[in-house]
C-alpha cells in the first residue's frame, strides 16, 4: 500500500470509527428517558391549580400539534426541547390572539423576527396549538 | 519510535479528542433527549466541529509530532479527513431533515430563521465549497497562493460560524462541563492560529538565510543555494525538504515546499533543484544573490538516515526527482559508503537531465551504477544507454540478485511512481523497502 492510500484509508477509517462512536452515544444518552417530550402534557396539567378544568381536548389537539410540528427544535417547556427559546410562561405575556399570530404571522408581531411562519396550519389546528401554548402559565 | 506505534498512539489522541464533547455529554447533565437519531444528529455536528478545529492542527506542520511519519502523508490524511469530515457533517442536518422534512425549508431559506440556526447553513456552505475549491484546485487553475491563504480564512470562518450555531442554539451546551471542553477546543484553535500565522513566521524571521548562489541547470531547473545569516542553520537528513520564502516576509505565507538536493552542511548552506513550473518558480532564476531568504525545515521522511540497514540504496527518478537523490547520493560519497548503489533517471532527452553532470560526477566516490533511460535518445550520435521508460524488465536486467535487501527511494510524476511501485512488488521487493514522497502535497 503506497503511502497516499495510507492516508487515504486511515482518513476514512477514522470518520467511520467517528461515526460509530457517535451512534453508540446515541444509544447511551438518556436512554431510560428516550424521547422525553411526551412527558411535557403531564408538566403543562401540573401548572395548573385544577388541571382537569384547564385541559379540555381542543389543548390536547394542540399538544398533538406541537409535537407532530416538532416545535421543540426550537422551544423547550419545562426545559424539555431545545433551551433556546423556551415557552414558559408565555400565556402571561401574550393574548391569544397574540400567541395565534407569532403561530401563523410571526412578522406582524415583530418585525424583521426571523421565525417560520405556521400559516400552512389548518385553522383548527392553529386555534387548538393557541390553546395548549394559554396553558403555559408562568410555573 | 516505530511509526506505527507512534501512528497508533496519535490516532487514539485524535479520536479522543474529536470524541471529547460527545463523551462529556454522557457523564455531564444534560437535558432530556429528542430521541436516538436525534442525538445522532446532535453528536456528528459536534464530532464534525472537533474534526474541522483538528484540521488546522495537522498543517500546522508541528515537527516533532511528525517527524516519524513525514509530513507529507500529515497533508494527504488532512485532505482525506476533509472528505470524511464533509460527510459526517452533512449527516447531522440530513438526520434532521429525513426525521421531520418541514426542516428542509429552515435550510433552503435561511433568512426566515434566526441567526444561530442559518449559522450552520453558513459553515456547511462554506466547508462544501473549501473541500470542492481544494479537491479541484488544479482543474480550476486557481494559483496556489492565492488559494492558500483563502483557505485558511474561509476555514476560520466555516469553523467560526459552526460555534455560533453551535452555542446559539444552545442544544446539550449548558453543562459546566460541555462548556469548558468547547472553551477549551476554541482556545486551542486560537493558539493554532497565532502559532501557524504569528509566532511560526516571526521564528523565521529571526533566522533569516540569504541566497548565496543561483546557477542554471538543465531541463529549465534552477541550482539555488542559501546560506544562514548570523545563526548556525539548521541539521536535516539526506533527502528531506524545506518550505522556501524568498523575497517575501514569513507572514505573507507566500512559502513553497522544495527537496533539498545538497547534503548536510556544517556551515547551514542548503541548496534547492527548482524547475520552472508556476508562478514562483518562473522567477527563480532572476533572483539575486545576496536576496534574503527564509527557510522553514526541515520536513519528510523520505531519507536513506531512516534505513540504515539496507545493503545498499535504489534511487528511481523522474524529472526534477532526481533533487533529494542527489542530497543522498552526496551524503553516501561524503560518507565513504562501501555500498553498492543504483541510480535509475527517466528523462525526455539527453540535454534535459538536471543534475545530470554531477551524478555522473559522484561515480568517482561512489560505488554507483547511473542508468539514463531517455525517452527520446540522441539522434546524432550511437546511444548506447536505455531508450524509453524505466520497466520491470529493465529493472530485472540491472537490480543485483540480493536486490531484497536493498532500499528503495522513487520521486518523481504520480504516474511514474505508481508504475515504479508496481514493477518493485513484482520483483518481490517488500513495500517496507520501497520510499516514495507524496510531491504533490497540495
Amino acid at each position: 500500500m503506497n503511502r497516499e492510500t495510507a492516508a487515504a484509508v486511515t482518513a476514512w477509517n477514522t470518520g467511520l470509527v467517528i461515526f460509530f462512536a457517535v451512534l453508540l452515544f446515541g444509544l447511551l444518552n438518556h436512554p431510560g428517558a428516550r424521547d422525553a417530550v411526551p412527558a411535557i402534557w403531564d408538566s403543562v396539567a401540573e401548572l395548573h391549580d385544577d388541571p382537569d378544568a384547564a385541559v379540555d381536548e381542543v389543548a390536547e389537539r394542540g399538544w398533538a400539534v406541537y409535537q407532530a410540528e416538532r416545535c421543540s427544535s426550537c422551544h423547550a417547556i419545562a426545559g424539555v426541547g431545545s433551551p433556546r427559546y423556551p415557552l414558559d410562561g408565555v400565556a402571561d405575556r401574550w393574548s391569544s390572539e397574540e400567541l395565534r399570530l407569532w403561530v401563523v404571522d410571526p412578522q406582524e408581531v415583530s418585525p424583521g423576527v426571523r421565525k417560520r411562519a405556521y400559516d400552512h396550519l389548518p385553522d383548527e389546528d392553529v386555534e387548538a396549538l393557541v390553546t395548549f401554548l394559554g396553558l403555559l402559565i408562568e410555573p | 519510535m516505530n511509526p506505527f506505534v507512534s501512528g497508533a498512539i496519535w490516532l487514539s489522541v485524535y479520536l479522543g479528542i474529536v470524541l471529547a464533547p460527545v463523551l462529556v455529554l454522557l457523564l455531564a447533565p444534560t437535558p432530556a433527549s429528542g430521541g436516538f437519531w436525534w442525538d445522532v444528529s446532535m453528536g456528528l455536528g459536534y464530532a464534525g466541529i472537533t474534526m474541522m478545529a483538528v484540521q488546522f492542527v495537522l498543517t500546522a506542520r508541528f515537527k516533532r509530532a511528525t517527524a516519524p511519519f513525514g509530513i507529507d502523508v500529515i497533508y494527504a490524511f488532512h485532505r482525506y479527513l476533509a472528505y470524511a469530515l464533509l460527510v459526517l457533517i452533512l449527516l447531522h442536518p440530513t438526520i434532521l431533515v429525513i426525521r421531520d422534512p418541514a426542516q428542509l425549508s429552515a435550510i433552503l431559506t435561511p433568512w426566515t430563521v434566526p441567526f444561530e440556526v442559518s449559522a450552520g447553513t453558513a459553515s456547511l456552505l462554506l466547508l462544501l465549497f473549501i473541500v470542492g475549491v481544494s479537491a479541484f484546485r488544479k482543474p480550476l487553475r486557481i494559483p496556489y497562493e492565492p488559494w492558500r491563504a483563502t483557505h485558511l480564512l474561509l476555514s476560520i470562518g466555516a469553523v467560526g460560524f459552526a460555534f455560533v450555531h453551535m452555542f446559539g442554539i444552545g442544544y446539550y451546551t449548558e453543562a459546566a462541563a460541555v462548556q469548558a471542553i468547547w472553551v477549551l477546543i476554541g482556545f486551542s484553535l486560537v493558539a493554532i492560529v497565532f502559532y501557524v500565522r504569528l509566532l511560526r513566521p516571526w521564528r523565521l524571521l529571526h533566522r533569516p538565510f540569504r541566497v548565496a548562489e543561483v546557477q542554471p541547470e538543465l531541463a529549465e531547473s534552477w541550482m539555488l543555494a542559501v546560506e544562514p545569516l548570523g545563526h548556525e542553520g539548521f541539521d536535516f537528513e539526506p533527502g528531506q525538504f524545506a518550505w522556501l520564502t524568498v523575497r517575501k516576509s514569513p507572514f505573507t505565507m507566500h512559502e513553497h515546499p522544495f527537496s533539498i538536493a545538497s547534503s548536510p552542511d556544517p556551515h547551514g548552506r542548503i541548496e534547492f533543484v527548482i524547475k520552472e513550473l508556476g508562478d514562483f518558480t518562473r522567477t527563480v532564476g532572476q533572483i539575486p544573490p545576496g536576496t534574503v531568504a527564509y527557510v522553514d525545515g526541515p520536513y519528510g521522511s523520505f531519507s536513506i538516515d531512516r534505513h540504515p540497514e539496507a545493503a545498499g540504496y535504489v534511487f528511481l527518478a523522474g524529472g526534477i526527482g532526481i533533487a533529494p537523490m542527489m542530497s543522498m547520493m552526496r551524503a553516501l560519497a561524503e560518507r565513504g559508503d562501501a555500498r553498492s548503489h543504483f541510480a535509475f533517471a527517466a528523462h525526455s532527452t539527453w540535454d534535459r537531465i538536471p543534475l545530470r553532470d554531477q551524478v555522473l560526477a559522484l561515480r568517482k566516490e561512489l560505488d554507483l551504477e547511473v542508468v539514463h533511460v531517455l525517452e527520446e535518445p540522441p539522434e546524432e550520435e550511437e546511444w548506447g544507454g536505455e531508450e524509453g521508460w524505466i520497466t520491470k524488465e529493465l529493472l530485472d536486467r540491472y537490480l543485483p540478485p540480493e536486490r531484497a535487501d536493498y532500499h528503495y527511494f522513487i520521486c518523481g510524476p504520480v504516474p511514474m511512481i505508481r508504475a515504479m511501485e508496481a514493477f518493485l512488488k513484482e520483483l518481490g521487493i517488500e513495500p517496507g523497502n520501497v520510499h516514495t514522497e507524496l510531491f504533490d502535497m497540495v
